[in-house]
């Protein structure tokens, strides 16, 4: 069985954090409750220190998920400047699985260029979160969706902690989730690397087994003193993640969460309770929709099946 | 993208001219002590045209330190990241000069991948590929010189790379015309 059942993957969550808090068991021991972590799956290590802003990647991404025209060709670097809603940087969305921003940091005379996209965690909270099983963690290491399951109801959007899944309201009566899917489809399936990761003249992202990469990391860091902050951003947060960062100045300082914490989320009081009166407000109307669509996907659910329009 | 990296010597034209202008004994001092004059780069060539790299040109600038560039194998490493020569001093491997004598110019191909994967030792796990090497080391530099250092500073772009950036006339209709 190569999908992660939702439900015991919630029951390994939650015995994990009870048996956790008295000191019984290590990680590997709750995951042996249905959820391996797949750690032999694949991943990209973002250098941020070698990320120039050229934006190659944001375009090889536009490409190879046949997205949408962008709004500014990629070549034009006022995407950098643009302030949007409560006075954010660019965020990801159903017409750009990736974007990258620019920050100025104290102390560096040179701006520092953040790539984002989805982390693809090795337990993530928007499949946890999601109720009709529309999320799947390949053993390859991606997190894909099945866009015909989807209800658009947006608690993925909610439950993830980096802000990621974006819809698409196209269609009115049926939007559904977007978001990077590590090129599963086209590359990752067949052991291939992100079309954003090969594109990048830098280098940036260096891909590859998780656990190499996390080796890579950690000697990148020991052969460079002084340039990069002791710390793989990703490598533990939120339960881990296959897209991993390294950075030579405070992660903070480029807009990471640095409070997330090395528990998965689904153990996180605060972020759970902010999805339950979503749940609450969806589950009456959806519940007969439910089981119907949990079970069509069942049927359907042969391999990997993100839309793609 | 092209997958396929390759580097091909151009100095031999150049070099066929110089034998008329300047005698034999000129060019044997540019092949064995200074390498070709120009070095033609078009792995990328889908997206970008060649790129004529003025190696000669690039000596003078490196005051003829070949070190600079050819870290590690050439003369002393100057560069402060000289791992490589700690353990290969001896080796017949230390003679090797041009880049792509190391840095793996395909990558991302099955059998790029399959190398890449299997690479067992410490310090050659994360030893970067031709084209990250290239534009980690020119870009670094340049950027310390004020030499170019956007893309279509080095490379001139196709109208394919046009495309894949929506730019020049295939800029997205609705807005106004890019800056860039
Ligand atoms: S292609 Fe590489 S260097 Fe360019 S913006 Fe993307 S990550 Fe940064
Ligand atoms: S980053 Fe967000 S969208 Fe991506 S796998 Fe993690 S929780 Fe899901
Ligand atoms: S991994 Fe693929 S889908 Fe995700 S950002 Fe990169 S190119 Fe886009």
């Amino acid at each position: 069985m190569d999908k992660m059942n939702r439900r015991l993957f919630l029951k390994g969550g939650l015995a994990g954090t009870a048996l956790g808090a008295l000191g019984l068991v290590s990680k590997n021991a709750s995951a042996s409750s249905g959820f391996s972590g797949y750690s032999e799956g694949f991943g990209v290590l973002v250098d941020l220190t070698r990320c120039i802003g050229c934006r190659t990647c944001e375009a090889a991404c536009n490409k190879e998920q046949q997205l949408p025209e962008p709004d500014k060709p990629f070549d034009d670097f006022s995407v950098f400047d643009e302030v949007h809603e409560g006075g954010q940087k660019r965020r990801t969305s159903e017409k750009a699985y990736t974007i990258v921003n620019k920050y100025k940091v104290e102390g560096h005379d040179k701006p520092i260029f953040r790539k984002v996209q989805c982390n693809h965690c090795n337990e993530p909270t928007c499949l946890t979160s999601c109720f009709v099983n529309a999320y799947t963690k390949t053993p390859e290491g991606a997190v894909t969706y099945n866009s015909k399951v989807c209800v658009g109801c947006r608690t993925c959007m909610i439950a993830c902690p980096f802000y990621i899944p974006a819809y698409s309201y196209s269609s009115v009566l049926n939007p559904v989730v977007k978001k990077c899917i590590m090129c599963y489809d086209t590359r990752l399936k067949f052991g291939r690397p992100p079309a954003c990761a090969q594109s990048c003249p830098r280098e940036t992202m260096t891909f590859g087994k998780r656990s190499d990469l996390i080796y890579q990391g950690h000697q990148r860091i020991r052969l460079n003193p002084g340039k990069y902050v002791d710390h793989i951003y990703g490598e533990n947060e939120v339960g881990g993640t296959a897209w991993m960062y390294l950075s030579s100045v405070p992660f903070e300082d480029l807009g990471f969460d640095t409070t997330l914490g090395n528990a998965p989320i689904i153990n996180n009081v605060k972020e759970f309770l902010a999805i339950v009166p979503m749940v609450l407000t969806i589950w009456p109307a959806l519940f007969a929709g439910f089981h119907l669509l949990a079970t069509r996907k069942n049927v359907n659910n042969q391999g990997h099946e993100s839309e793609k329009k | 993208m092209v997958d396929k990296k390759k580097m091909l010597h151009g100095g031999g034209f150049i070099i066929v001219l110089l034998v008329i202008a300047f005698g034999a004994g000129y060019v044997q001092a540019i092949e064995t002590s200074e390498g070709p004059a120009t070095i033609i780069l078009d792995s990328i060539a889908e997206y970008y045209e060649p790129v004529q790299f003025d190696h000669a040109l690039h000596i003078e600038f490196a005051e003829n330190d070949c070190a600079k560039c050819h870290h590690h194998t050439i003369g002393t490493p100057s560069t402060g990241t000289g791992n490589c020569i700690l353990c290969h001093k001896k080796e017949a491997i230390s003679k090797i000069i041009a880049c792509r004598g190391c840095h793996l110019s395909d990558p991302y191909s099955p059998e790029g991948r399959k190398v890449v994967s299997e690479r067992g030792e410490v310090f050659h796990k994360d030893k970067p590929s031709l084209k990250g090497a290239y534009h980690q080391f020119c870009i670094a530099c340049h950027e310390e010189v004020d030499g170019p250092f956007t893309c279509t500073g080095c490379h001139e772009r196709t109208d394919k790379g046009d495309a894949f950036f929506h730019s020049g006339k295939h800029a997205p209709k609705h807005t106004g015309t890019p800056k860039h």
